[in-house]
């Protein structure tokens, strides 16, 4: 019967997708301006090769910053590129941005990249590791989806800008470790009522995204691009994302809170670190 | 083992009931032969009376596990195809093969395996696609939300999804949908789910591929697929429209609007069906492979390929094209029911070895005079009562051998074929554990909602239902035994 709960499940939450969809506009934003960040780090060419073809991509034109000059702390550094970037779309960084972390940098963004991510009103295209291709890169987004409606619309948005008409969105969403964990406490480690939250948790998941969903499926009609979406759990959803944007040989895309107290960024962060793609940080 | 060993009288004592009624049937059709045909020891004929006697109560014995949930049942067929062999290499029944004819016994349903190996990799990436739920939303959102069409169409949908998803999934889909439209429709989803439990019976006899039963005897009777067209598709509509009439006559007081019909409109042309599709690729070529399968099950026989090739290659072609996860795809293959069907086989060499079902169909043959309508009329019955107690796939199991049995003596087994899949078909709908249609509809009813169909109230309206379908169906099959309308060769 577990098998059969499951199946029902699942039918469950697509009809109630349906049913209680919330309607969600999505408004493919415009990137003309595109500007890159120097750091003088062993990512310049990266960073570089990544604008050039963000610029090819949109049609843009390309803005590049000179690395700050040496013996300026983050906050300042960031106060001068802050300054250059008020008409910038799309705003394309090294990471750890020219220091050197050592053995802390799978724990640790730079401290300029974590300024950046609570001070900068601009979606970021964070790079922290080479890349064998730049354009395919690009058109295959992959979406953290997030519970809350208003994170849902923007990061869904920029994945289908950047999944243009041929490119492929993937919309994934990770139900948390700690969910599951807060739940056993709860209740207890009774393995059948753990199968069944797990089922309820997915079918919830299943509803919650009808909306964007479909409002992701009415755009892929008009646009062209292929989209698929799904529900995971069982690894951190940041790794969860990173690792389908392997898969995809595509960029990881999350929206964001950029208040340091926000869960949001934490999971941000924590996408910055797990991804070996790019990753398009899109503040709210 | 629990429910038999614990205080579950009821089942204690419906076994013994149903033991009574299976000796009483042997007995009944066996005396007339009396003792002058035993002696002989080729296969298929009579091996005396003990290894009849033996190899028969293990039979009724994993039925009876079967029936009232004793044991799962692929546990109970294992165990019984175990105890049956065991039987058998005892009694010496192998002949000259030996221990070997097992495996040529499975190795003769490789066939009808291969089938619903196939037909299940396909229908659980056609169902999981959205296709199906996307249609059943956008005919929910014609409906308007109005109670009486919403019940009607949603009838014809469980038809034409167990029509091409099988009798499981097709099931699973409506059901859920009921479920979910009557929660935001604030309607009693008692009569849809009753309705899609009856109706999806009828479903599974529309064609060849539509129902496991009617795989299982189209395989080895090689009846024609288009033949099904003419002989079980009209019944098939037939018998859903009864069941939907005695389901809506019965409920007839809850299915009334509870909201204005402006507000209804406004809910239901809120309903999303572009939320229902995760992966367009999935959706379409799913749908694409799923009619190409369908139109391979048609031709299979002017091309002289077995069905089974068919149904795999879906499958093969659903997971390579489909980018459906292959591991994920082959898990979901009803693997139990593949060891239930591989134990029921083993069970039914073993019993066919002892020459019980040669007896059995002799009996069957004395009992009706050599009277065609009288054999039909108890295979029907027989069929139809226990169809519902056990599960219909045993019942069919047990009765492919002796039809052929009786094929082999003389008797016109063409009207017993339909006979079998038709009366299979329908006769799981008396009983809330009949078919795997009632399973999974009140299960999740139960389990949605809490709301529980006991027995007693399942029993009235699926024997209601059931008694009016027996009819039709025996008057239907009455008029193509004499007006000689049955398809031959």
């Amino acid at each position: 019967m577990e098998q059969e709960n499951k199946d029902v499940e699942e039918s469950m939450g697509l009809f109630e997708a349906a049913f209680q969809a919330r309607h969600v506009e999505l408004s493919i934003p415009t990137i003309n301006s595109i500007v890159v960040l120097h750091d003088d780090s062993d990512q310049e060419e990266t960073t570089m090769n990544l604008a050039k073809a963000a610029v090819r991509k949109f049609q843009g034109t390309l803005k590049e910053i000179p690395a700050p000059v040496l013996g300026m702390d983050a906050s300042e550094k960031v106060v001068v590129f802050q300054e250059a970037l008020p008409d910038a779309d799309l705003v394309v960084v090294p990471a750890p941005f020219g220091e050197d972390l050592g053995s802390l940098s799978t724990e640790s963004l730079s401290s300029v990249i974590d300024l950046f991510l609570c001070e900068t009103p601009k979606p970021l295209l964070i790079v922290r590791h080479p890349l064998e291709s730049y354009d395919t890169v690009l058109s295959n987004p992959v979406v953290l989806l997030d519970w809350q409606e208003r994170f849902q619309g923007i990061a869904a948005s920029y994945g289908c800008c950047f999944a243009g008409n041929d490119g492929s969105l993937d919309l994934v969403a990770a139900i948390a470790p700690s969910t599951m964990d807060e739940i056993t406490a709860l209740i207890g480690e009774n393995e059948d009522d753990m199968i069944a939250f797990r089922n309820l948790i997915q079918r919830a998941e299943t509803r919650l995204n009808g909306g964007i969903v479909a409002a992701v499926q009415k755009m892929e009609s008009q646009n062209g691009f292929q989209s698929q979406f799904s529900v995971h759990h069982g690894q951190r959803p940041a790794s969860m994302c990173a690792s389908r944007a392997t898969e995809a040989n595509g960029i990881a895309v999350c929206a964001y809170l950029p208040d340091s107290q926000s869960t949001s960024l934490g999971r941000m962060r924590d996408l910055i670190l797990k991804s070996k793609q790019p990753v398009l940080c899109l503040p709210i | 083992m629990q429910a038999f060993l614990g205080p579950n009288r009821r089942n204690r004592w419906l076994s013994v009931i149903v033991a009574l009624v299976w000796i009483g049937f042997c007995w009944s059709i066996l005396s007339p032969i009396g003792h002058g045909e035993s002696g002989t020891h080729s296969p298929d004929s009579d091996q005396g009376p003990w290894p009849m006697a033996v190899l028969g109560l293990i039979m009724v014995g994993t039925y009876i596990a079967i029936a009232f949930e004793l044991l799962h049942k692929s546990l109970a067929a294992m165990a019984g195809a175990c105890l049956a062999v065991i039987a058998a290499v005892i009694f010496g029944l192998y002949g000259e093969e030996g221990y070997e004819q097992v495996h040529t016994t499975i190795g003769h349903d490789l066939g009808v395996l291969g089938v619903l190996l196939g037909t299940s990799i396909l229908v659980e990436i056609a169902g999981h696609s959205g296709l199906f739920h996307f249609i059943s939303v956008k005919i929910v959102k014609k409906t308007e939300g109005e109670s009486k069409r919403l019940f009607a169409w949603m009838a014809i949908l469980t038809v034409v999804f167990c029509t091409f998803l099988t009798i499981a999934p097709g099931t699973l889909i409506m059901v859920t949908l009921a479920l979910a439209v009557t929660r935001e429709l604030k309607l009693d989803p008692k009569p849809y789910i009753i309705m899609i439990a009856l109706v999806a019976n009828s479903g599974a006899l529309m064609t060849f591929a539509s129902g496991i039963c009617t795989m299982m005897i189209g395989s080895k009777a090689n009846l024609a697929y288009l033949d099904f067209f003419r002989v079980t598709t009209p019944i098939a509509i037939i018998t859903a429209f009864v069941a939907f009439l005695v389901v809506r006559t019965v409920y007839k007081s809850s299915l009334i609007d509870t909201s204005a019909p402006k507000e209804r409109r406004e809910k239901v042309d809120a309903f999303d069906e572009w939320a229902l599709v995760h992966d367009r690729r999935i959706f379409w070529r799913s749908a694409v492979i799923l009619l190409l399968t369908t139109i391979g099950f048609a031709t299979a026989q002017t091309m002289h390929i077995g069905l089974d090739l068919v149904a795999m290659t879906g499958g093969v072609a659903a997971l390579l094209f489909s980018g459906f996860d292959t591991e994920k795809a082959i898990k979901k293959v009803k693997w139990p029911l593949v060891v239930f069907f591989i134990g029921l086989f083993v069970i039914i060499g073993a019993v066919q070895e002892s020459g019980l079902l040669v007896k059995l169909a002799g009996g069957i043959e004395a009992l009706s005079g050599g009277s065609g309508t009288a054999m039909m009329l108890i295979m029907a019955v027989f069929v139809l009562v226990l169809s519902g107690i056990v599960d219909n796939i045993p019942v069919a199991a047990t009765l492919i051998p002796i039809t052929i049995a009786m094929g082999q003596n003389g008797a016109d087994v063409t009207p017993l074929w339909w006979t079998l899949v038709i009366c299979s078909n329908l006769g799981g709908n008396s009983t809330p554990v009949g078919s795997v249609s009632s399973v999974i509809a009140l299960h999740a009813l139960e389990q949605d909602r809490s709301i529980k169909i006991g027995w007693g109230e399942f029993l009235k309206i699926g024997g209601l239902t059931l008694f009016c379908q027996g009819v039709v169906a025996l008057t239907y099959l009455f008029t193509f035994l004499k007006l000689d309308l049955f398809p031959r060769g």
